[in-house]
This record gives C-alpha cells, sequence and structure tokens, in this order.
C-alpha cells in the first residue's frame, strides 16, 4: 500500500510538471501570418472556400476579388476561410490561434471576446482610414466601441431591427386583409394577441409562435418588456450593475406573454423552441406571425423553403410606452497583427463595403442581389444603413430593381418604420440575461398559475447575484 | 419448434425443466419480451430512416405516416456531394487507423504485458489503471485542449495533425482491461507446453496468444470504430483544416442548416458502414470475449 | 580454495541472474511505455490541470491571476447550484431505475432463448451504432408536445389525453433518461451477456442435482457470478451519467424553468457560452470530488466482492 501511495505521488508530481506551465497574454496576432515564401496572408471568415453547386456565383465573385487585390498588394495572399462564428467552437479556434484575420458576430459577443483578449484594437486603423468621421458613435457606437476604443467595422453598414413577419396565406383565410392586398398589421402587442386569436379561430393555425429557450426567447422578449416600459440594468453611483427588470412594467410584459397562452390560446404546440422553430411554422403555413428581422426570413427561406412571395412584414407594434426594437447588426472583428488588419481594412474598402459609393460596390452589390434572387430570398426590401445618405439609397434601388422577389408594398411598413425607437441591447452579461429571461417565459407559459410578479422577481434575483453581483 | 429447445445446451434453464408447463410460459414470456425490446429498438430507426426522404411538411404532419411519398435516390447523392464524402471518408480512416493502432496494438501488448509478463511494479500499475478507468472527467475537454495546442515543454501546436488522436488512443483503460482479462483466461498449458517447445516469449505471443486472440481483437474493432466514426469532439476541436475534416465533423458542420428530414437521411447514411462492419462481426462480438471482471 | 570459488560462482550466477531478470523487466517496462506515458499525458495531466486553472483568474484558457478559492466561492454561492445538483442526481437515479435492470433482464433472457437468438442480438444492438444526431431527432420527435409528434399520436389512437413530454418540469428528466438508455443500454447489455456466457454450465448442473429451482439457481449461482460486472456497470452509469450534458443541451437547453439542468451543462455553458474558464474549472473540480466518492464505493464494494 505505501508502494502504491509513492506511486501515486510520482504521477500527480509528473500531472503537475506537464501541467503547469501555461503561458499568459492576449491572443491577438499570435503569429504574424507569413509563410515560408514571405507572403502574407490574410483570412476572410465565412467566405466560400470551394465552387460547388448553388455558390458558384458568389465564388467567382470571391475569387476575382483575391486576383485584384493580390495584383494590387503584392506580396499578400488572400485565403478564403469558410467559419462564420459559432459560439461553440469560437474559444478553441481563438486559443488555438486559428481564427480568421477577419470575421464577422454579433454586438451580444463583443463584450466576452474584448474582454478575454482575442479582438483587436483597430482605433488607429479607423481613425486613418476616416471610418470615424462617418459614423455616428453617439448613436451607434455600442454596437462596436468599448472604452471609447474601436474593436469592429459595421458589415456592410446595415443594421437589422426587429419586426413582425407574417404568413399572408393565413391572413387571406382568415378574411385580414385590406383593399391593398396586405395583411392587417396589428398597431399594438394587445391587437397582434387580438389578431392571432382571429387566425387561429378561422383558420385552426397557430397565430404566433414565440421563442423560449436557447437565450432567443429572451432576445426576443426584450422588445415586448421596452414597449411595456420596463428597462433591465442600470449603474449606480459606485459603478455597481443593479437589475431592474422586475419592475411593474416588466411584469406587465410578462403577463402578456402569459395572457398570449392562457386567455388567448394562440401559441404553438412546441413551446420550448428556439427562433427556427417559428420560422419553420411560417413556413409550412402552420403559424401566421413571428418576431423576426429581415435577413432571418433569408435563412428561413433557404432551410425551411419559405416562400418569399407569402410573407409581409411590418414595424414591431407599440405598448404603452411606445414601439421599441432592439437594433443589431453583423459586426467584422479582427485577430491578426496590425499589418494584417490594415490590409483587411483596404480590402473592405476594395470589394465596396466601405462607406463610400464606389463602381466596386455596386457591382458587387448587384451581384449579391442576383445570387439571393437565384435562391429565392428576398430582394426589394432596403435594411436599415448606418451609412444613410441619398447616393447610397439611390444606388442601393438601382442594383436592386433588375432583381427583385418581392412586392415592396409588403415591406413597406417596416422599412419605413415610423416611430420605432431604436434600443441596444444592455452592456452587461447578456448572454445570461437571456437565458434568465428565457426562464420567466418557460414558467409563465407551462404554468397557469404562475405569479408574474413572482416569477420576474425571482429571476432578477438570480440574475443579479449570480451574474452582476460577480462581474469582475 | 420443440426440436430447437432441444438443442439448448447453456443458460440457467435446462431441458429437463421443461417438462413443467410454468417454466414453458416463462420461456415464451421471455420470448415476447425479447420482440417487443426488438421492436422498440428497431421502429424508430426504420421510422425515422424512412422519414429522412420526406418533405418537410410531410416530416411535421399532424397526422404522420409511416411511408414517405416518395423515395428518391437522388437525396442520398446530393447528400453525399454536399458532406464531401470521398474526401471525409479518407480522413475518417486515417482516424480509425490511429485509433485502431492505439488500442489493438499498443493496448493489447499493454494488456499482454500485464497479464502474462508481470514485471514487478506492474501490479501497482494495473491498479493505478483501474483507478484512472473510474476517475471522471469532468474537467478534462479543456485542460486536454490547452495541452495539444501548446504542447508543454516543446510548445508545439499539435492541431491539424492526427498525433492527438494516436496517442489520445495509447491509454484506452477499457480495453486494456479486456484485453487483460481474455489473456488471463487463456489456459497457463497452453503457454507452458509452447515454452516447453522451446518458444520466447515474442514466439509464444505471435504464435500462441494472437491467434487465439482474434475474437477480443475483431470485439475491440468494432467498439473502436463505432466511437472513432461517430467521434465528433475530437475532430471538432484538433482538426481545424476544411481538407482534414471527417465524416462525424462535416455531418456536423454541414447539416447545421438543413432541415431535419435531410438530416436525418444524412445520419443514416452515415451509419451504413458501421452496420456492414457490425453485421460482419456480431458473432465475435457476441461471444465470450468481453468480460469485464477486474479482479488482479 | 575450490570451495571459495565455487561461492563465487554462484555469486557471479545469481548477479547474472538478476541481470537478466532487471534486462527483461526493463524491456517489459518499454512495452508498457506508450500506455504510461499516455496515462499520465491523457487522464492525469488534465485533472491536475483543470485543478490548478480553478484557483487562477483566467483570460481566455490561460491563467492571469491567483484568486485563491474565489471561483469556488462563485460557483458554489449560485444560486442555481443547489437546484442543479439536485438535477443532476436526480438523473442519477432515474438511469439508475430505468438502466440497470432492463440490459440485465435482455442479457438472461437472450442468453435463454434459443428462437431466433442471433437475430435478437443483432436487432437489440442496432441503437448503439445509431449516430447521436439521430438519436437526438428521433426523440425530438417523439416527445413532440404537437398533436403529430409520435408517442402523443399513438395516445391518440387509444383515445387517451395527449402530454406535454418534455415541458413538463416533472417528466423532463426521466424522458431525457429514457432516450439516453435507448442508445446506452446495447453495449451494457452484452457485457451482461458475456459474463453470464462465462458462467460454466456444470454449476448449473450441480445445483440441479442438488434439486435447485429456477429461482434458486438464479439467486445462487447466476446474481454472485454477474455482481463483479453488475457492481462495474452501476458505477461507470453513475459516472457517466453524472457529467450529462449534450442530451438536454440538445432537447432542452436545461428547461423547462431550469428542470433539467446539470452541473455539466452549466459547466460548459459557462466555458463557452460565457467565456468563463475560471468558474467552469471550479464547477468542473466539485462535480470531480463528489464522483471520486463513487469510485472510492466502488473499490470498496468490490474488494467486499471479492471476499
Amino acid at each position: 500500500m505505501k508502494k502504491f501511495k509513492r506511486l501515486v505521488c510520482a504521477v500527480l508530481a509528473a500531472g503537475l510538471a506537464v501541467g503547469a506551465t501555461g503561458c499568459v497574454g492576449t491572443k491577438v496576432g499570435q503569429n504574424d501570418g507569413r509563410d515560408a515564401d514571405g507572403n502574407l496572408h490574410i483570412s476572410i471568415g465565412g467566405s466560400p472556400t470551394e465552387r460547388t453547386k448553388g455558390n458558384e456565383k458568389s465564388y467567382d465573385m470571391f475569387m476575382e476579388n483575391k486576383a485584384k487585390f493580390e495584383a494590387e498588394n503584392p506580396g499578400v495572399i488572400v485565403d478564403a476561410d469558410g467559419w462564420s462564428f459559432d459560439l461553440e467552437n469560437y474559444m478553441t479556434k481563438a486559443e488555438g490561434g486559428d481564427l480568421p484575420t477577419m470575421y464577422h458576430t454579433s454586438p451580444t459577443e463583443i463584450n466576452n471576446i474584448v474582454n478575454n483578449g482575442y479582438a483587436a484594437d483597430i482605433t488607429d486603423l479607423v481613425k486613418k482610414y476616416g471610418y470615424d468621421e462617418m459614423l455616428n458613435n453617439e448613436k451607434y457606437g455600442k454596437l462596436y466601441m468599448r472604452d471609447g476604443k474601436y474593436y469592429g467595422i459595421v458589415k456592410d453598414g446595415s443594421l437589422y431591427d426587429m419586426g413582425i413577419a407574417y404568413n399572408v396565406d393565413l391572413f387571406k383565410q382568415a378574411g385580414l386583409i385590406d383593399e391593398n392586398g396586405l395583411p392587417k398589421f396589428p398597431q399594438t402587442w394587445e391587437e397582434l394577441a387580438e389578431t392571432a386569436k382571429t387566425i387561429k379561430d378561422k383558420t385552426g393555425k397557430t397565430g404566433f409562435a414565440i421563442a423560449s429557450k436557447s437565450g432567443q426567447g429572451g432576445w426576443h422578449f426584450m422588445n415586448i418588456m421596452w414597449a411595456y416600459g420596463a428597462d433591465f440594468m442600470e449603474q449606480d453611483e459606485n459603478g455597481k450593475w443593479k437589475a431592474i427588470f422586475a419592475s411593474d412594467e416588466g411584469v406587465a410584459a410578462l403577463q402578456y406573454v402569459k395572457d398570449l397562452k392562457w386567455k388567448y390560446d394562440v401559441l404553438q404546440d412546441e413551446l420550448l423552441a428556439d427562433i427556427q422553430v417559428g420560422g419553420r411554422l411560417l413556413a409550412t403555413n402552420d403559424c401566421a406571425m413571428i418576431i423576426t428581422q429581415r435577413s432571418m426570413l433569408d435563412t428561413y427561406i433557404e432551410k425551411y423553403g419559405l416562400k418569399a412571395s407569402n410573407v409581409a412584414m411590418s414595424r414591431i407594434p407599440a405598448g404603452p410606452a411606445g414601439r421599441f426594437s432592439q437594433v443589431g447588426a453583423n459586426i467584422w472583428m479582427f485577430s491578426g497583427t496590425d499589418e494584417q488588419n490594415e490590409l483587411c481594412l483596404k480590402w473592405l474598402d476594395m470589394i465596396g463595403e466601405g462607406p463610400t459609393v464606389s463602381e466596386a460596390s455596386k457591382e458587387r452589390m448587384a451581384t449579391n442581389n442576383e445570387i439571393k434572387q437565384e435562391k429565392g430570398q428576398i430582394v426589394g426590401v432596403r435594411s436599415a444603413n448606418l451609412w444613410l445618405n441619398d447616393e447610397r439609397v439611390n444606388a442601393e434601388e438601382e442594383a436592386m430593381a433588375p432583381y427583385r422577389t418581392v412586392d415592396s408594398k409588403f415591406f413597406d411598413d417596416y422599412t419605413n418604420g415610423e416611430g420605432v425607437e431604436y434600443k441596444f441591447e444592455p452592456e452587461r452579461c447578456v448572454q445570461q440575461l437571456y437565458a434568465a429571461l428565457d426562464n420567466a417565459i418557460q414558467q409563465v407559459l407551462l404554468d397557469e398559475n404562475a405569479d408574474c410578479a413572482a416569477v420576474l422577481k425571482q429571476v432578477q434575483d438570480d440574475f443579479q447575484a449570480n451574474f452582476l453581483d460577480k462581474e469582475v | 419448434m420443440n426440436k430447437q429447445i432441444e438443442k439448448k445446451t447453456e443458460g440457467i434453464i435446462t431441458i429437463s425443466d421443461y417438462k413443467s408447463p410454468r417454466v414453458k410460459i416463462i420461456y415464451w414470456v421471455m420470448v415476447a419480451f425479447l420482440v417487443i425490446c426488438s421492436l422498440t429498438a428497431l421502429v424508430p430507426i426504420v421510422w425515422s430512416f424512412l422519414s429522412g426522404f420526406k418533405e418537410l411538411d410531410e416530416f411535421y404532419n399532424v397526422n404522420p405516416t409511416i411511408f414517405p411519398k416518395s423515395i428518391s435516390f437522388g437525396k442520398i447523392t446530393d447528400i453525399l456531394r454536399d458532406l464531401k464524402f470521398g474526401r471525409a471518408l479518407i480522413n475518417s480512416m486515417i482516424q480509425f487507423g490511429c485509433s485502431w493502432f492505439g488500442n489493438v496494438i499498443v493496448g493489447g501488448i499493454a494488456g499482454y504485458t500485464i497479464s502474462r509478463l508481470k514485471p514487478r511494479g506492474s501490479k501497482l500499475l494495473f491498479k493505478l489503471m483501474l483507478w484512472t478507468m473510474m476517475m471522471p472527467h469532468t474537467l478534462s475537454m479543456v485542460p486536454m485542449f490547452m495541452t495539444w495546442t501548446d504542447f508543454p515543454i516543446i510548445h508545439i501546436n499539435f492541431q491539424n495533425t492526427w498525433i492527438p488522436f494516436l496517442i489520445g488512443s495509447f491509454c484506452s483503460i477499457f480495453n486494456i482491461l479486456l484485453f487483460k482479462n481474455y489473456f488471463d483466461s487463456i489456459p497457463n498449458s497452453y503457454i507452458e507446453s509452447a515454452k516447453l517447445d522451446g518458444c520466447t516469449n515474442i514466439g509464444i505471443f505471435t504464435r500462441i496468444i494472437m491467434p487465439l486472440s482474434k475474437p477480443i481483437i475483431s470485439t475491440i474493432t468494432v467498439f473502436v470504430f463505432t466511437s472513432s466514426w461517430n467521434d465528433f469532439m475530437g475532430p471538432f476541436l484538433y482538426l481545424k483544416k476544411g481538407s482534414m475534416a471527417t465524416v462525424a465533423l462535416q455531418l456536423y458542420n454541414t447539416t447545421k442548416n438543413w432541415t431535419e428530414p435531410k438530416q436525418l437521411l444524412a445520419a443514416f447514411i452515415v451509419l451504413i458502414p458501421t452496420i456492414i462492419l457490425f453485421m460482419f462481426c456480431s458473432k465475435q462480438i457476441m461471444g465470450n470475449s468481453m468480460n469485464v471482471g477486474v479482479k488482479e | 580454495m575450490k570451495s571459495s570459488n565455487n561461492i563465487n560462482n554462484l555469486r557471479i550466477k545469481r548477479v547474472k541472474g538478476k541481470l537478466t531478470i532487471v534486462k527483461n523487466e526493463s524491456m517489459m517496462w518499454l512495452l508498457l511505455l506508450p500506455t504510461v506515458f499516455a496515462i499520465i499525458l491523457c487522464q492525469w495531466n488534465p485533472v491536475v490541470r483543470g485543478v490548478f486553472t480553478s484557483f487562477f483568474r483566467t483570460k481566455g484558457f490561460s491563467t492571469v491571476e491567483f484568486v485563491g478559492l474565489s471561483n469556488y466561492k462563485n460557483v458554489l454561492h449560485d444560486t442555481m447550484f443547489l437546484k442543479t445538483l439536485i438535477n443532476t442526481f436526480s438523473y442519477v437515479i432515474w438511469s439508475l431505475i430505468i438502466g440497470i435492470l432492463p440490459p440485465l433482464a435482455l442479457a438472461i433472457a437472450i442468453n435463454e432463448t434459443v428462437h431466433f437468438k442471433e437475430g435478437f442480438k443483432i436487432l437489440l444492438y442496432l441503437p448503439a451504432v445509431a449516430p447521436g444526431l439521430a438519436v437526438s431527432i428521433i426523440w425530438m420527435n417523439m416527445y413532440s408536445p404537437a398533436s403529430g409528434g409520435m408517442l402523443n399520436s399513438i395516445l391518440q389512437i387509444f383515445n387517451l389525453p395527449t402530454s406535454q413530454w418534455l415541458l413538463n418540469e416533472k417528466l423532463v428528466i426521466p424522458l431525457i433518461v429514457i432516450s439516453m438508455t435507448w442508445k446506452g443500454y446495447a453495449t451494457t447489455m452484452l457485457l451482461y451477456l458475456s459474463s453470464l456466457q462465462s458462467l460454466s454450465q456444470d454449476l448449473y448442473e450441480a445445483a440441479i442435482i442438488d434439486g435447485a429451482g429456477l429461482w434458486k439457481r438464479i439467486t445462487k449461482i447466476t446474481i454472485p457470478h454477474i455482481a463483479p460486472t453488475l457492481l462495474l456497470m452501476i458505477v461507470n452509469q453513475i459516472i457517466g451519467v453524472f457529467q450529462v450534458f449534450d442530451q438536454p443541451l440538445v432537447m432542452t437547453d436545461g428547461g423547462p424553468n431550469n428542470a433539467s439542468l446539470t452541473l455539466g451543462l452549466t459547466s460548459y455553458k459557462m466555458a463557452f457560452s460565457y467565456m468563463q474558464v475560471d468558474r467552469s474549472m471550479a464547477l468542473g473540480t466539485v462535480s470531480f470530488l463528489i464522483l471520486l466518492g463513487a469510485t472510492l464505493f466502488y473499490f470498496k464494494m468490490q474488494k467486499k466482492l471479492e471476499a
């Protein structure tokens, strides 16, 4: 037995010797990106890596740009990297020094990426290229800045905001169509519930589908809470963050969701759902309304065969406090050395993703629309843009015209967004907050006797204690 | 029917028991139990395989059907193309090769050494291995990843190599245990007589032990194949180059944006090699080769 | 002179003998070397490294600053910790109820039948080779709360009320355990089966001569014979199920109302969704210590069985 113990000790010691040799530091620019021939590589995340059926055009466009860029910048090689942001393997990629030089992600993740040292600070570059003069940081800085430093660039300058998507067929069946052939868009959340009820009564299909898991329930529910006047967190004078969403307004919003299930009974059977479920139900004509942003519809079209011609979108309904929609964007983030990151900015500029409208960018918009048309996705609806000026709007309209797949009247209400106030997601522990709200939604959807105030208070206390109070 | 029962030579119930009607009932209840369980195992598999051919609305239909409206083999070729099956298959085979070498060759030799050669201290090692086998792995994933991406002392990143799969398979203690127990069960007399005939240790291993070990080797081969074929976490962590992706990784990467029926069909297409191998080896696996008692 | 020569000879012989043994033994250890190296590198090193990391604040996967027990405080003071721990135990208990006896019963039944024996073996083993992705899609469909879900359709055929399945907080854990068992029972069954087949037929025959009935044969011969395997499987199951995270992640994401959240899933989310590797490691260490209890129990019981 003594021998055994000694052996265990030896093994432990060996394990420790192997184990305790970690290294500390930032993971940005881990290698200089030069290959054996001295060429400098940059890799662009989310690009087509192979010419396969269905993406010939995107691939050709990428290769064309690559050739042009490499000719303009001798000694530089542009690599396509098929990876696009995915929380599941983000960390392992970042730790393995395996991130593309440039990749896009959602604003939700920026805090974590920056705090863990994976994001390159591109403030100097942004200033050098004059992007900062074209940006309204006061309004949109939260999307790409932290502590006054730039960490990202909004992809394409395009923003997304939330609205309601409608299945036009089901509205027709329920007789909820106005003289222009448009669905009668509900103007308030209460109206939305009534409309959903009518749909359900007349067609037997789900009136309104909501998400309730994977953080996506909370993400959508946030818009309803704002409409009812709730806010999520605030900083006290010591700089400590306090969760404040269990207010009367927050409870009213939760009560609304509860009513959707227990008073109106208009929700889908699969109550534990992520946003894919709603998209699927919309596509198979099993549901009339979902909360979504426009770009998501393209995903549903590709994945579930949703018909672009059968969809309409309106701005988000109003609540007692007004109309509020979360605004987000795809953010390009960078992981290379300054030299590499600068080349990435040049690349963005060359392919016409920068703020200025050039021949290159017009051409790219047209090709993109052509690709979308081929896939049956939505062309003909402008998205909100960071770099909004007449020149840009005209260029976008021009590029859309030949490839239109939808009648823009079905989307006008959404695009005009009259009276919608944009809001950003809170700054702290956002993923955890979404998970907490998911939990609140699940509780009231599954229990007819749940007390909304108590549920929300409990969720808020847990969130405060487990996350906000433990922020480092 | 009863003729078959008369052939029964093993088990708790013997032929003499069948004279009693009570035992006969027990026997048929058992068979019925097996039939029910087999159906529970088989029906969901067949049903979902067929469902893979369904269209989305058919798949989620309120009144589910068993048979799809049409079975189109074009869907299968589409999936194979999208998965880049050819290249992925080669990669999976390399992974299996690494794993097999570690599990069967290295593991087999280790099992033999502990079972037969018994160098001083091997008993302790065996005890230690048992403890290690029973050790929980709640902590392993992240530190192991750190180790392979920045190997201690030499600071080499082993991502995009097959080294993690090769070395990782050297310590499949469960299989070493199976080997050891199997070798333990080989009667000593075989080895004694070989020794008398002047066989060396190596001779004994290659001429006596190896031929006798076919059942255990094929059992472990099937285990190793199933687990490396379905292993998605390893390739997910260590094979970042697209050209090195294995079938399981491709399945994960590509099917994420597919509809559920297409995902199912893909998953079942990928299952076929395992089933074929299993059919070939099932006799061996089901035999008396997997004693996992841990006596020293 | 002669005698001293003899002694010398003897000594040389002895030394030589010892030398050959040493040489042989080091050769033998050489054969074990890859295994020993891999065990240290791949089994012990991550545990030590993980525990080590749990005492530090991390940036990414790297340790930044020693913080003592602060990560543990955070993890243990989490208001969800107790609930998660109870959930995790509940998974284990359900898996013992559902997952231990049926495979054993199946193994005995297969061992006893002569009709379609090979066929049963193959059919029953099929779920074990089905890929995990397919298994979760199959069971998500089974448990679909919509009236078109598999189980609900069956209930409707018999005019029974439909169920919410995974949406029911009380049912969610046993239902997930059933889907895990469906995938996992076959391997356990095979191990029991080979244990049963290694039992010498003579023992039964001797018992029959002594006039032992069926029941007596089972309790006095069969059960004691497979007891070591049974124990190993039970402990293995406890350890395996205690760490479960992928099935709840896919099927319910821990819901409804955190009713299916496990320590493993929390630890996974901490590391990969919230990027807090330090806390994830601390939670991993806590579960490691709890499970070490199971390991100790196993070796204690095993000794008892041997005695």
